[in-house]
């Protein structure tokens, strides 16, 4: 019983921390003023190559620390190059951001699946890596350093963002870009920072998704909607570091359980959860998507989004 | 040259040169740009991972799709082709209206969902599958409608939530309540139609299989007709002209007494049923099964009517070409050595086209800018420039 508790926990935070980091990521660049639909795409991205440098550098035999380290630059740096894409054209060229967003994705996992099946020498999108360095083992339960980064990307945000200049002017750039940029505030380079902000995370929590809860990764099924869910914390967190953190933890409790409550419950409760009694992961896969149309439902009214996201900014527009 | 260029100008008839400049014609012109520019892209990739095949490979896959296969391929390019073209139509129709339906994926599978359990389940006749596949998809678009319209909810994110609701709940239905009609000896995709209801397979006319391929059913014929269908009535309708209008401008069409929420919703439900009615014709000419324990990817055909309707420029005419273009790359990608270049790159390429067509939209803006600036360099007063510049620009 304590085992299964055990995992169902670590898979929890492991869901936890990895939406968290992505969510936060998003909420940079909608306070800038600037959707980012693209999330999930920038996470195959910069995931992909993560796991390449990983499985490279293991092969070369470094030690494991500066594997880690490595890892984990390469993703941020392929995320927020990623994120450029959508940054020049939605900044200089107010391009929908919707439909750059989608194409986005769609250009994100048909490059990754080309480039994974011609590395593979088997031409197979599947990638293995070994994800000994990333954990500290601790008894029954694994810590990954994930976690440690996922709580400092937590304090570092809050503080930036409600504490300090370049956060009052990141918001105001989100919430009307014409008086910030009165009060002499540069919203193109606000809104560049934002969005490559959101694409640097969105790599980093593709690892912080990938690594600790398997051993391969399917370039094909990406990172399966993470991206997407990452959104509906965004939504959930009302654009608030701590309410986001809030939020993935409730949303990542939904996830756990969908891949371990067969286990979970036979061993809590003696109970068989199949597909005989009408139970599925499916099931549990649904309810954070459920809950949070639910909420949009009833809080859209009086939204506490930022006022200017998803619409150009213009000079000299009023 | 530029000499015969013009001459050649001058010897057309008046209403040739006009089409040529209206912005129509400026569309098409982007359009085609932004396929050249996409797959100049994707052949330099190519060169990249292949120089000494990639001039055999590409030409393999913008042709492969009718030299390799034949007829047969002919015939699996219009039957990928239909479902695409039906998606594209749906998300043009919704975006008229200023709305994105980025929900078309779970319309799509609701659609898919409607037609296989009718046909499977219910063993019907397949007018009534396609059928409810257009009412599962309508009333799954309404949903974003509705929340748009009563709750203020935008309609990309309850789409995006909705996607993915669809998705769970249908692979939910199939491995419980309907897990009659999944075959778990083919890794639990739904069982074959036409083994279980032959009647439920969409007409093929007689047509050999042989020698057109099995996929090819009179799906791109229903396709096309509802392409035109969309255009005439989006184009020659009263009511086309007030969708187009709440589209322009919400608050004007409202002064001027068009009920803005209503139609929002019939628009919407319009969408929904034109992409149920794609999946419908995907699933039910066989091209494949649907795969009931795949829970971590939406399926590739709406997203891929989304890149339709960009491609198009928003035009349902145009849509019919961008779906066959895509189709032919996608069945040529396969008849590329796999080894050296995955069939994804089809996917690349038309990625790429998306994006820069994500920038035509833009870039058209600029087009009655140009018009003046040269209209102004003709007459000599180059001052007046930087108020046409300041006109176009401050309009919205």
């Amino acid at each position: 019983m304590g085992a299964q508790l055990a995992i169902f926990f670590s898979y929890i935070f492991i869901f936890a921390v990895a939406l968290m980091i992505v969510a936060i990521g998003g909420m940079f660049s909608e306070r800038s003023g600037i959707v980012n639909i693209g999330l999930e795409g920038t996470m195959v991205f910069g995931g992909f190559f993560g796991l390449l440098t990983l499985t490279g550098l293991y092969s070369i035999g470094l030690h494991p620390a500066l594997i880690v380290m490595l890892t984990i630059l390469v993703a941020i740096i392929a995320g927020a190059a990623y994120s450029l894409l959508l940054a020049t054209v939605a900044i200089h060229l107010n391009a929908d951001q919707t439909l750059i967003g989608t194409a986005m994705n769609l250009l994100a996992t048909a490059t990754v699946v080309v480039l994974a099946k011609r590395i593979s020498p088997y031409a197979t999108d599947t990638i293995e890596f070994l994800k000994d360095a990333f954990i500290i083992p601790l008894g029954k339960f694994d810590i990954n350093i994930f976690l440690f980064l996922g709580i400092i990307i937590l304090i570092v945000s809050w503080f930036a963002l409600f504490k300090t200049r370049f956060g009052l002017r990141l918001r105001a750039c989100g919430e009307n870009p014409q008086s910030a940029a009165s009060a002499g505030i540069n919203v193109f380079k606000f809104r560049y920072i934002g969005v490559i902000i959101s694409g640097a995370l969105a790599g980093l929590g593709a690892l912080a998704y990938i690594i600790p809860s398997s051993s391969s990764w399917n370039a094909s099924s990406g990172v399966a909607g993470f991206g997407f869910l990452a959104l509906a914390v965004l939504i959930f967190g009302a654009w608030k570091p701590v309410r986001i953190a809030g939020a993935a933890l409730f949303f990542s409790f939904f996830m756990a359980l969908s891949f371990c409550y067969f286990d979970l419950f036979y061993a809590l409760f003696g109970v068989e959860l199949s597909k005989n009694v009408g139970v599925t992961s499916e099931l549990f896969k649904m309810i954070p998507y459920i809950l949070s149309l639910v909420l949009l439902a009833f809080t859209s009214r009086k939204s506490r989004a930022p006022k200017a996201e998803g619409q150009p900014y213009e000079r000299g527009q009023r | 040259m530029e000499m015969n260029m013009k001459d050649f100008m001058k010897s057309l008839p008046n209403r040739t040169k006009k089409a040529l400049i209206s912005n129509g014609a400026y569309k098409a012109y982007s359009s085609i740009a932004c396929v050249l520019i996409g797959l100049l892209i994707g052949f330099l990739i190519m060169v990249c991972l292949s120089p000494a095949d990639a001039f055999y490979d590409f030409g393999m896959m913008i042709t492969g799709g009718l030299k390799y296969y034949e007829l047969e391929g002919f015939g699996n390019i219009l039957a990928t082709m239909a479902p695409l073209l039906c998606c594209g139509v749906g998300v043009i129709f919704a975006y008229k209206t200023g709305i994105f339906n980025i929900g078309a994926a779970g319309q799509y599978v609701l659609g898919s969902f409607g037609a296989l359990v009718f046909a499977l389940q219910f063993k019907q006749h397949w007018t009534i599958c396609i059928l409810m596949a257009m009412i599962f998809g309508a009333l799954w678009a309404c949903i974003p409608a509705l929340l748009k319209v009563f709750c203020n909810v935008n309609e990309v994110i309850s789409g995006i939530m909705l996607n993915w609701i669809a998705l769970f709940f249908v692979n939910y239905s199939y491995q419980t309540y309907l897990s009659d009609i999944v075959d778990p000896a083919n890794s639990f995709k739904t069982k074959v139609v036409s083994a279980i209801s032959p009647s439920s397979v969409l007409p093929n006319f007689g047509a050999d299989p042989n020698v057109i391929g099995n996929t090819f059913t009179c799906a791109f014929l229903i396709a096309i007709l509802i392409a035109v269908v969309a255009f005439i009535l989006m184009e020659k309708t009263t009511f086309g002209y007030q969708l187009k209008a709440s589209g322009y401008n919400r608050h004007a069409t409202k002064y001027a007494g068009i009920n803005a929420k209503k139609n929002a919703i019939i628009t919407m439900a319009i969408s929904g049923a034109i992409i149920g009615l794609g999946a419908a014709l995907y699933y039910l000419a066989g091209v494949e099964e649907w795969s009931a324990q795949i829970s971590t990817s939406l399926p590739q055909v709406p997203w891929n009517g989304i890149i339709v309707a960009f491609i198009a420029q928003l035009n349902p005419i145009g849509a019919i070409f961008a779906s066959g273009f895509l189709s032919l790359i996608s069945v040529g990608s396969t008849a590329t050595s796999q080894s050296v270049f995955p069939k994804e790159i089809s996917d690349l390429i038309t990625a790429v086209i998306v994006y820069l067509s994500g920038l035509t939209a833009v870039t058209l803006r600029f087009i009655p800018w140009i018009k003046a600036k040269l209209k102004k360099k003709k007459e000599g007063e180059p001052k007046e420039m930087a108020l046409s510049v300041n006109g176009s620009k401050g309009g919205k």
